[in-house]
């Protein structure tokens, strides 16, 4: 196994290999390092990633399930922990969300090569399912229906002026315009007084799965917010499987504390590892294969 | 950064009496830190500017630095493929039905009287650019013509802006919609030929809302769509390509003039962009039927109805059609360059109106008039300032203030972190302004829902957001010089950040305890 500097004129051929965003970032010409691993001739791995404070911040590992095992991992890190030393950085860091089994071998794999996984105070992606969700006595409640409209029932002009309202409101918006598809549009919805929107939660699949994006309690007061997701709640119940993943994210303590009480059983999946350069592979033996990604 | 190693001093200098004692002292001596080493011939904005530039920049040169040891270590990467990947469907079209087919024959039948190459696409759009004709002809009437003509009218103009209306078996409007439409041309007409600003007003208003209604999608363009739909694609085009007519005759330029910006700023990206593209299609697409666009008949002069001149115009059609979605990304693209535009022509004012204020806050908390500004007085602070900025050095000036022993185990290390802090805060102050004057500009559209408000507001957001990555570093870095001090003259923690921060300013690796989680 080889590895190489990936450029744009072979982005065509790793592209593959690498999350999409790291491949738009490369081929825009975007301040990243990504490396190439190949077999034969053939690519069958991929990391990528770049300057964040001071610390090399990984956004893209991967190698192909077929070659995995065999040590391209470990090669990867081995050539990146080359990089960095000759270049004077002395810190890497590495964020995902473990929602497979493959990302369960990722962190064992990064913990027997240095990394350290570092705590977040509960900020962090929960994972649980439908059923679960609809399982917790708060949702067992009904909610009045009251001024809550679900998204489908919204105009696109409505919608940006929702998200108006709740970007002026400091909302923690997802990144995806309310109007887009990746938001879902039953499950999502507003509060709204008059032409004003109060509150509102937002549902897409941002983390790979059903996602509670967003919500966001606004002018509304405090009763606002179990509204709209006892309203939501009464959705997903007609519109979801009860096996289907269902995540939430936590962007605050006092998030991340509702988050538990009202869903003790959901995981919290979103790891964060950091790694002295020091501390990674240097110049082992060609035969010590510890097992790829 | 060079610097001495603080904690290695002799017990002979470190027993040394500290010389700034007292706080008032000690106060001047932080205050003459504050001031920037403006070098010959630059200004001390511009110097602030460089200095946050260089800490923006700092991410960037790692980077470089980085890219060069990769590209001096390894081999660029090669393969001649990769691991797996999946195939795109197409969806088949629908098959037609048995009426259907017998009606294109019959039509194919009639179209090929008129030309040998013509078949049942050719006839419909033959028919439906005829029908559009008739409908103009019944409210542009040889007697309007008349009239428009001694008044100095553009007849294509008068024309291409009339609906036309059905009349039933007596000459009347067939329906009541029918008699509106006929209604508004005879408005239009009338106010056109009367050269009276005022009185066209409502109807070019009417157009520009019209046309920047108007979605063109490659399949428009496509002969199936045209079979049904060709008059309406020819009007569209037509009244893209003479809106500029209106725009550039003097007695309706002044409309155009006093038009929202952001609104004429959309309106001349699209037509600009699309009208060209759009109109070759559709004449393109009619010389592949052998059709005549212009005057919507077949084209019997036999000229170019040779089959290879009619694949020829088909292909001139699908290459215009393939463009059209790159032509509206394009649109897209210049109305957002049209709103940034617009934000930056508003920005000196708000600005201006900021550092008024900040002015303001500035003059207040010198005079020293409560104890909590006697503590922020003489911040030395240039550049933009809010409470938060005074905040950042009055708390630094505390601790160290405080600490007067621990202060002079380690002068000359808290001397630097308290010059960089003070620069950095100093410096980011630029950042903020330029944050919070987005912000209101941001905020002042977000009202309405028109379209021009909406991309106006995204500008304004998407400078607001760039401000908001500008500023990303600076916190956390405050956050390490503070932290950094709490730690040298308090005994805080050390997390990694401020350990390598302190690494960088001069202390060794050796002398600091490990970092804590």
């Amino acid at each position: 196994m080889e590895i190489g500097v990936l450029t744009r004129e072979v982005l065509p051929v790793f592209s593959t290999l690498l999350l999409p965003e790291a491949a738009a970032q490369l081929e825009a010409d975007e301040p990243l390092l990504a490396l190439g691993l190949t077999e034969d001739n053939i690519a069958c791995g991929a990391l990528a990633g770049r300057i964040e404070r001071d610390l090399f911040a990984i956004t893209s590992l991967f190698v192909a399930p077929d070659y995995r095992r065999r040590g391209g991992g470990t090669l990867l890190l081995r050539a990146l922990a080359g990089v960095l030393r000759a270049a004077g950085v002395f810190g890497v860091s590495i964020a995902f969300n473990c929602t497979l089994p493959e990302h369960e071998t990722l962190c064992t794999f990064l913990a027997a090569r240095g990394f350290q996984e570092q705590d977040d105070d509960g900020e962090n992606i929960y994972l649980t399912t439908v059923g679960g969700v609809l399982a917790s006595p708060f949702f067992a409640a009904k909610g009045a229906g009251g001024a809550v409209r679900r998204f489908s029932e919204l105009s696109d002009a409505a919608l940006r002026a929702a998200e108006r309202d709740a970007s002026r409101g400091g909302a923690p918006l997802p990144e995806a315009p309310l109007t887009s598809e990746e938001i879902d549009r039953e499950l999502s919805a507003a509060l709204l007084e008059g032409q004003e929107t109060k509150a509102l939660l937002v549902f897409d699949r941002s983390c790979g799965c059903l996602t509670l994006a967003c919500a966001w309690s606004g002018t509304a007061g405090p009763a606002a917010l179990p509204q709209l997701l006892r309203a939501s709640a009464a959705r997903l119940a007609e519109t979801h499987a009860a096996e289907e993943p269902f995540a939430v994210q936590a962007v605050t303590p006092e998030a991340a504390r509702l988050v538990r009480a009202l869903l003790p059983d959901a995981k919290p999946i979103s790891r964060y590892f950091i790694a002295s350069v020091q501390s990674l592979p240097e110049n082992e033996k060609e035969d010590d294969v510890h097992g790829g990604v | 950064m060079a610097g001495s190693d603080e904690l290695t001093k002799t017990k002979e200098q470190q027993a040394e009496p500290i010389t700034v004692q007292r706080a008032e002292t000690l106060r001047e001596h932080l205050i003459s830190l504050q001031q920037w080493n403006v070098p010959a011939g630059q200004t001390l904005e511009e110097t602030r500017r460089a200095f946050g530039e260089a800490e923006e920049q700092r991410s960037f040169a790692i980077m470089q630095r980085v890219w060069t040891s990769a590209q001096q270590q390894l081999p660029p990467a090669n393969a001649a493929a990769a691991a797996p990947g999946a195939p795109v469907q197409q969806q088949a079209p629908a098959k037609k039905s048995y009426k259907e087919r017998r009606e294109e024959k019959k039509h194919t039948k009639k179209a090929r009287r008129e030309n040998p190459n013509a078949d049942y696409v050719s006839y419909d759009i033959v028919k439906s650019l005829k029908t559009r004709t008739r409908l103009e002809e019944s409210s542009v009437t040889p007697e309007i013509i008349q009239r428009a003509v001694q008044a100095g009218c553009d007849l294509r103009v008068l024309r291409i802006f009339c609906s036309g209306y059905q009349k039933d078996k007596k000459g009347e409007p067939a329906d009541d919609a029918q008699q509106r439409l006929r209604d508004q041309d005879r408005d239009w007409i009338d106010a056109y030929t009367s050269r009276d600003l005022q009185r066209m007003k409502p109807h070019l208003t009417r157009f520009v809302d019209e046309i920047l209604s108007y979605e063109v999608t490659p399949d428009m363009l496509t002969a199936e769509y045209m079979r049904k739909n060709a008059a309406r694609v020819k009007v569209m085009n037509d009244r893209m390509t003479y809106i500029e007519n209106l725009q550039k005759d003097p007695v309706t330029a002044p409309f155009f003039q006093q038009l929202d910006p952001m609104k004429l700023a959309r309106l001349n990206n699209f037509t600009n962009l699309m009208t060209g593209p759009m109109g070759t299609a559709i004449v393109m697409n009619c010389a592949a039927h052998c059709v005549n666009a212009n005057d919507g008949d077949f084209d019997r002069t036999g000229a170019g109805s040779a089959v290879t001149s009619l694949q020829d115009y088909q292909t001139n059609a699908d290459v215009c059609i393939q463009m059209i979605d790159g032509i509206n990304q394009q649109i897209e693209q210049a109305n957002n360059a049209s709103a940034d535009a617009l934000i930056e022509q508003q920005l000196p004012d708000v600005l201006r109106e900021f550092r008024e204020q900040a002015d303001d806050l500035r003059g207040d908390i010198d005079l020293g008039k409560t104890e909590e500004d006697q503590i922020r007085a003489n911040a030395g602070l240039t550049s933009f300032v809010t409470e938060y900025s005074f905040d950042i050095i009055a708390d630094a000036r505390e601790v160290i203030e405080s600490h007067p022993a621990e202060y002079g185990q380690h002068r000359e290390i808290v001397d630097k972190i308290y010059e960089q802090l003070h620069h950095t805060a100093d410096a980011m102050g630029d950042i903020t302004l330029l944050s919070r004057a987005y912000q209101h500009l941001q905020d002042s559209y977000n009202a309405f829902g028109s379209e021009e408000e909406y991309l106006l507001s995204k500008a304004a957001n998407s400078k607001v957001l760039a401000m908001s990555a500008r500023l990303k570093p600076y916190s956390p870095l405050l956050g390490a010089y503070q932290s950094a001090l709490n730690f040298l003259l308090k005994g805080g923690s050390l997390g990694h950040f401020v350990r390598d921060l302190l690494i960088q300013m001069g202390m060794k690796d050796a002398d600091l305890p490990p970092a804590e989680n």
